[in-house]
């Protein structure tokens, strides 16, 4: 319980924790959305261009005095940035999708390696942009965070149906005459804040995991999207909150706890649904 | 009484190419009001490109294409589609209701949700399709022939005079694929039906025009063909076509 009496009387873990409670509304949301729609290697080159926006706010806060410039502005810039590239080139050429993610990838995270290296002073940040340091979150950045989440969670409950339809038969939302490249852009954009908001939980590297394996878990017991959003939401809160209370003590690296115990989660979930059906069958 | 039927769909002179490959040409064409039209050939005869043509979703090459007397892209509020099976995944998490109302999009708000008229008419069209009591199931529970009804009330959805199926028949097991003549058939009393099929050799007793795609057309009136083929193969009474055209003797 020596978690519990430091959470109480530390405001850098009530930060954490409250950066993991807002990051898991819109992961539920999206992450949903990106699983069914089947673009979760979209969100991981979102996630990684993201380094490359940190590099450069970074390299101009700190060398050319930008001081009003956060890393997160340069993350949020950089998310809608390459987002609106992949889903145009995915609309435009078919054909050229996987090379452009793949490309976007590996410049993104290149362009960050080079604007940190660049920049004069201590660079403990790198480690923590890679893999996620819930316990720097400062108060400034949970109110950025809050926002994005606002926006987020507004405009996927105005659009749910719309989203829903071109996730499910984007020829025929076509067809019949639905702003389908407006809603696709949509949804890309979307998931590029999500994928700031988790990066912030987990880290550039682990986003991914932390967007669809919650959303893998509800989706083995719930058949409506809106089931699977409430409930994969609930999943990642509790495992952020288990994964921070077990890192604390021996601090080990919030991240990658979190992630760790989100996978034993899903092998429990899928080993509870076999035997489930395992039942079902010996009746 | 031909005469007095409206043309719904009408090509002239049409051709279509894709890069350098003609898929089609000189293309004439006229479907009738309330007439259920089933559309025959090998693959990559241009079944589906001459689909694709009416929807508006290619440009012809040359030629004219004219749907309710307008352009394919302007008549689209009128046209109920059903795409081909193989694109959709039948494990996505909705509802049948949420997926029959994907059908009433193009008249909803281009955000927010579904308004009472479009909640009615998705009922509607699950009645049409005899699928009323299965609205709260999940499309995964469905069987094949239960999933395929409620993407043809999804199509219905919009209230379309044109209803346009692409391979409806493939994957079906014979008595499924009966029971969805007699559907459709009761349906183009009330609406154009356009069908696609894989199969060139046979059709429903119910269909009144076999349109025969490969490169150039040929249409059959089925009335003068034979009733009594195999009905014990295909689930229900069916007719032979004969293709008494060049694009057939050029395929055998």
């Amino acid at each position: 319980m020596d978690f519990l009496s430091a959470l109480a009387s530390f405001p850098f873990l009530q930060y954490a924790l409250l950066a993991g409670v807002l990051a898991s509304v819109s992961c539920g949301i999206v992450g949903t959305f990106v699983v069914v729609r089947r673009i979760s290697y979209i969100a991981g080159s979102i996630a990684h261009c993201i380094l490359g926006g940190m590099g450069v706010a970074i390299y101009l806060n700190r060398a050319k005095g930008w001081t009003f410039l956060d890393p997160l502005h340069g993350a949020v810039v950089a998310a809608l940035g390459s987002a609106l590239i992949i889903g145009w080139v995915s609309l435009r050429l078919k054909e050229r999708e996987d090379t452009t993610i793949a490309a976007l990838w590996a410049i993104g995270m290149a362009v960050g390696i080079l604007f940190i290296s660049r920049t004069p002073g201590y660079q403990e940040d790198l480690m923590s942009y890679l893999f996620g340091n819930l316990l720097l979150v400062t108060k400034q950045k949970l109110w950025l965070l809050l926002i994005l989440d606002g926006v987020c969670v507004l405009v996927s409950l105005l659009f749910y149906s719309q989203l829903q339809a071109i996730c499910f038969d984007e020829e025929f939302a076509r067809v019949i005459g639905a702003p389908v490249t407006f809603y696709y852009l949509l949804l890309l954009c979307l998931t590029a804040v999500t994928v700031v908001l988790l990066s912030t939980v987990v880290g550039i590297v682990m986003v991914i995991a932390l967007l669809c394996i919650p959303v893998a878990i509800g989706s083995i017991w719930f058949k409506r999207l809106w089931q699977i959003m409430v409930f994969s939401a609930l999943v990642t809160v509790t495992i952020t909150f288990l994964g921070l209370a077990l890192s604390y003590g021996p601090s080990l690296p919030s991240g990658a706890t979190i992630i760790v115990l989100l996978g034993g989660a899903y092998l429990l979930a899928v080993g509870l649904q076999g035997l489930m059906s395992f039942r079902r069958k010996a009746h | 009484m031909m005469g007095l039927s409206q043309s719904v769909i009408e090509i002239s002179n049409l051709s279509f190419a894709y890069a350098s490959h003609t898929i089609l040409e000189k293309v004439d064409l006229q479907i009738n009001e309330k007439e259920f039209t089933c559309v025959v050939g090998p693959n990559g005869g241009g079944k589906t490109t001459l689909l694709k043509l009416i929807l508006g979703l290619l440009q012809p090459s040359s030629g004219t294409i004219r749907v309710f007397g307008k352009k394919p892209e302007k008549a689209r509020e009128q046209i109920g589609y059903y795409p081909q099976h193989a694109q959709i995944d039948p494990r996505f998490p909705i509802s049948v209701f949420d997926v029959v109302l994907m059908g009433r999009l193009s008249r909803a708000k281009r955000f927010g949700f579904f308004k009472a008229e479009d909640k009615e008419a998705a009922m509607n069209a699950l009645g049409q399709v005899d699928m009323a009591d299965k609205r709260k199931s999940a499309f995964e529970a469905l069987s094949e022939g239960q999933r395929q009804r409620a993407l043809i009330a999804r199509a219905l959805a919009g209230e379309p005079k044109l209803l346009l199926l692409d391979e409806p028949t493939a994957s079906l097991d014979p008595q499924v694929e009966a029971s969805l003549y007699d559907l459709l058939n009761e349906l183009s009393r009330g609406l154009t039906v356009v069908m696609v099929s894989h199969d060139l050799a046979f059709v429903s007793e119910y269909i009144q025009t076999v349109v025969c795609v490969n490169r150039t057309i040929a249409v059959h009136d089925t009335t003068g063909m034979e009733g009594s083929l195999s009905p014990e193969i295909y689930g229900g009474r069916v007719r032979m076509v004969q293709h008494e055209h060049d694009g057939a003797k050029e395929e055998a």
